[in-house]
């Protein structure tokens, strides 16, 4: 089937055109119509991951069919947001989400510094104010690791901690710092209620962007825009939006004193 | 009211829209063509819109901000086409009984229009230079 596909400012400046015709197979989705127009026109190709598709006046993810009579448009991003920081950059080939079965407290975090996590591997994952728990990358020499890391932060508390595989925990750390102040912005509970609203110790799903409050149930989507989380909010959803953590600043460990001078 | 129109924006006319005597309080936002951006100088802007999504989300930021506020008349105008300096390129206003709300509605309803009604703007800068803008593409259209 042919779809009219509409385009407006820079797309339609690229394009050079205000309407493409694009042949898809049916059953057609979002996800199609994007591949085609990177095939068709490659000067949007590079454009397209930023901007949004919309399938009859609705903005619509890639899983959204797409019909014979659907109304089609593509959305480059409007110009609200001007004075925001630009989003962080992630290697394209890092999937975004890895945390999908963690249930994390960002105040054990905030405990310690992404690089000390970083370098000793280890993924802070409760702390209560008086107990830390971690995760600690397998190995014989788990509990020895553990000492020394107690001692860099200078750490008097008890700390309980897991072993386990090294790799996907090195993974988990640097998603764990990435989404530690991510929380529900659109929460009515939010104001002294019962929810908790970081995204981290929300309840985790199959899926990787959908968590659940244990509190009240409501299923909550993980944005990466803005504008993602606005189209989410006026359709009534529950949604998180990512915000850069900012106070976990790398702190820089000193040179070992030496105990001789 | 809802529109999106390509002539001029006539504030006064949108207040007296939303003006009530059920009203304590009336809130208007005007949107206005700036000259200077940093270091760069604006000459004149476009905007453009898709205007049948754009109506259909201005309708649903009116559903939103009524479920949410008290709201007596809600107006909202977006200007389309060439804009010199000065000229008002959207109004927002709002009557609510108190003032606390109106000041409140306005701002989430213009935060919230220039993130999800697709009405986009073309700088042209006095460098003879053209833009559009359009945060997070991360690449400067070719003219």
């Amino acid at each position: 089937m042919f779809v009219e596909l509409h385009l407006f400012a820079v797309a339609r400046q690229l394009a050079g055109s205000a309407c493409l015709r694009v042949e898809l197979r049916e059953p057609a989705t979002v996800a199609a119509l994007r591949a085609a127009v990177a095939e068709q026109v490659p000067a949007l190709r590079p454009l397209l991951p930023a901007m949004m598709v919309a399938v009859d006046s609705e903005y619509a993810q890639d899983d959204v069919r797409i019909g014979p009579g659907s109304e089609v448009a593509l959305i480059p991003p409007v110009s609200g947001g001007g004075q925001d920081p630009p989003f962080p950059e992630r290697p394209a080939s890092e999937p975004m989400f890895r945390l999908a079965n963690l249930k994390i407290w960002p105040q054990a975090l905030e405990l310690i510094p992404e690089s000390v996590a970083r370098a000793f591997q280890i993924l802070p994952m409760d702390y209560d104010g008086h107990r830390l728990s971690i995760a600690i990358a397998r190995g014989a020499d788990a509990a020895n690791r553990v000492g020394q890391f107690r001692k860099v932060l200078n750490i008097n508390n008890p700390i309980r901690w897991a072993q386990t595989d090294a790799e996907p925990l090195a993974r988990a750390i640097i998603d764990a710092y990435h989404l530690a102040a991510t929380e529900i912005v659109n929460c009515p509970e939010s104001d002294g209620g019962d929810c908790k609203t970081f995204w981290l110790c929300l309840e985790p799903s199959l899926e990787a962007h959908l968590r659940a409050c244990d509190t009240c149930g409501t299923i909550v989507h993980l944005c990466e825009t803005e504008n993602e989380a606005r189209a989410l909010d006026v359709r009534g959803k529950r949604v998180a939006l990512f915000q850069p953590a900012e106070f976990l600043e790398e702190v820089p460990i000193d040179d070992p004193v030496d105990e001789d001078a | 009211m809802i529109s999106i129109i390509s002539t001029p924006i006539d504030a006064t006319e949108t207040l007296r829209l939303v003006q009530s005597t059920r009203a304590g309080a009336v809130c208007l936002f005007l949107g206005t063509v700036r000259e200077f951006t940093g270091e760069l100088v604006t000459t004149y802007l476009e905007y453009e819109a898709y205007p049948l999504m754009a109506e259909r989300k201005l309708a649903e930021l009116e559903a939103q901000a009524r479920a949410r506020w008290p709201i007596i008349e809600l107006a909202i105008v977006h200007r389309v086409g060439r804009l010199e300096l000065g000229d008002v390129a959207v109004a927002v206003a709002v009557s609510t009984p108190h003032r606390a709300e109106a000041f409140a509605a306005c701002q989430w309803i213009m935060d919230t229009l220039k993130e999800v009604v697709p009405i986009w703007k073309k700088e042209r800068w006095a460098n003879g230079q053209e833009e559009w803008i359009h945060p997070g593409l991360g690449l400067a259209s070719p003219q």
